[in-house]
């Protein structure tokens, strides 16, 4: 596999079973999908059960992956995010909560370097979409942040968060709703995550 | 509601923010076919799509790599050695689908045939739904555990005696548990109590058979098989290795 294949060849490449092309989609996206399961599960054994799970179904049911719906990061962050979420549920029905909502996940763990150059356009373009996104989140008032946060990556309903922050429910509706539409205003016109086509 | 109005309602829908009436209200909606809606969705789903890109990266264990591809490694092959069982063993598989799609239903009537015979015209119809259902209680059914995490190429194929309470497992491409450690089989219930059914651990080839006497059949909405320490019922707590839930 060349350096340069982009993720769409590396996806099709997947498809066709090339296990090869399974680890150069872990080399250059593993890094972001494992900050995004210890994001969620605050447990590093755990996030790393779920991120094996994650590849092992995107090589397992390869053909789930429609190109015209999104990109190949989209998508893999899109099931990463969903594995999490189930995991996170089960882990709270068998009693094993996480740690409260905004407590640290990283804790010492050094960060990532990021990913690994394949396509340099499409590091490139990670980059800046990065850059945006965080802007984009920057710009929210803290509490619809705060609220958006919760809501996407510990899958709290907005009745949770209302308990949780001591708000009235149609106060944390409105925070949510306000934080999205603020964050599609600052994003519209961006590619999909992937880069997709 | 205007679909403009609905269009940031969709945004609280994407994150699974709605209550329960607003949810299902808005999915009619979208079952309807409102094309500016499903885009509208779609929208909404881009936007969240790019809330993760904010995270920093973080590197996995450097050895998550290689299990990752072993896991790979023993799960295609695992999926060969049955492909190759199939082709040897056609006659079995499609003994299987005539058992399932004939013999059992013929079994039933069989069954309700006879006991009509043996009670007479004095049954009423209802008795004999009755007697049916309660027929088509005890006659086996399957279902499937599937892996998760580093054990995702691991299967378990229960087949389920509700008669005599007993679920038969045939467990494949589960490694054997660490030393001093054992994998637990629980069936939990409805309202969320667990039962042991069953300890065992799996061969070098990662197999095992088992039976488990499982009582209140009916009550069990989950299965799962954990690893836990080798001794003692205790409460459930090692990883979570398979699940599945058996048919209503």
């Amino acid at each position: 596999m060349g350096q340069e294949q982009d993720d769409h060849t590396l996806m099709r490449a997947v498809a066709a079973r090339d296990p090869s092309a399974l680890k150069a989609l872990y080399d250059r996206h593993a890094g972001l999908m494992f900050a995004l399961c210890l994001r969620v599960l605050k447990d590093r054994s755990e996030a790393e059960d779920v991120l094996i799970s994650v590849f092992w179904e995107v090589w397992d049911r390869s053909a789930r992956y429609d190109a015209a719906r999104g990109g190949p990061l989209s998508y893999l962050l899109g099931v990463t995010r969903s594995r999490a979420v189930d995991r996170l549920r089960a882990l709270k029905r068998h009693g094993h909560a996480p740690p409260e909502a905004g407590t640290d996940p990283d804790k010492v763990m050094p960060p990532g370097r990021g990913p690994r150059p394949g396509d340099p356009a499409q590091a490139v373009e990670a980059r800046e979409m990065a850059v945006r996104v965080r802007r984009a989140l920057s710009e929210l008032k803290p509490p619809e942040r705060e609220s958006v946060e919760m809501a996407f990556f510990d899958a709290m309903s907005h009745a949770q968060i209302a308990e949780r922050i001591g708000a009235p429910l149609g106060t944390v509706k409105a925070r949510i709703r306000n934080g999205l539409i603020h964050l599609r205003e600052a994003l519209r016109g961006t590619s999909d995550a992937g880069g997709g086509r | 509601m205007t679909c403009e109005q609905r269009r940031d309602q969709l945004l609280l829908y994407a994150v699974d923010a709605l209550d329960a009436d607003e949810r299902a209200a808005l999915e009619a909606h979208l079952r309807g076919g409102c094309l500016t809606c499903a885009a509208s969705l779609a929208e909404a789903r881009a936007t969240l799509d790019h809330l993760p890109l904010s995270l920093d990266p973080v590197d996995p264990p450097p050895d998550l790599v290689r299990r990752l591809m072993e896991t790979i490694a023993s799960g295609d092959a695992e999926r060969q050695k049955q492909a190759d069982r199939a082709r040897r063993r056609p006659d079995s598989a499609a003994w299987r689908r005539i058992l399932k799609d004939w013999l059992q239903p013929l079994l039933a009537a069989v069954i309700a045939s006879g006991l009509t015979y043996l009670i007479g015209v004095r049954l009423s119809t209802s008795s004999l739904r009755d007697h049916i259902q309660d027929m088509q209680h005890k006659i086996p059914r399957r279902f499937v555990l599937k892996g998760t995490g580093q054990s995702a190429a691991a299967t378990a194929n229960v087949t389920w005696d509700p008669a005599g309470s007993t679920w038969w497992v045939q467990v494949t491409g589960l490694p054997p548990a660490p030393p001093g450690k054992t994998f637990a089989l629980w069936a939990v219930r409805d309202d969320g109590q667990r039962h042991l059914a069953a300890r065992f651990n799996t061969s070098p080839r990662g197999e095992a058979l088992l039976r488990a006497p499982v009582p209140l059949t009916d009550e069990i909405s989950a299965a799962e098989v954990t690893e836990e320490p080798g001794s003692g019922p205790g409460p459930q707590r090692g990883p979570l290795r398979l699940q599945g839930k058996p048919p209503c």
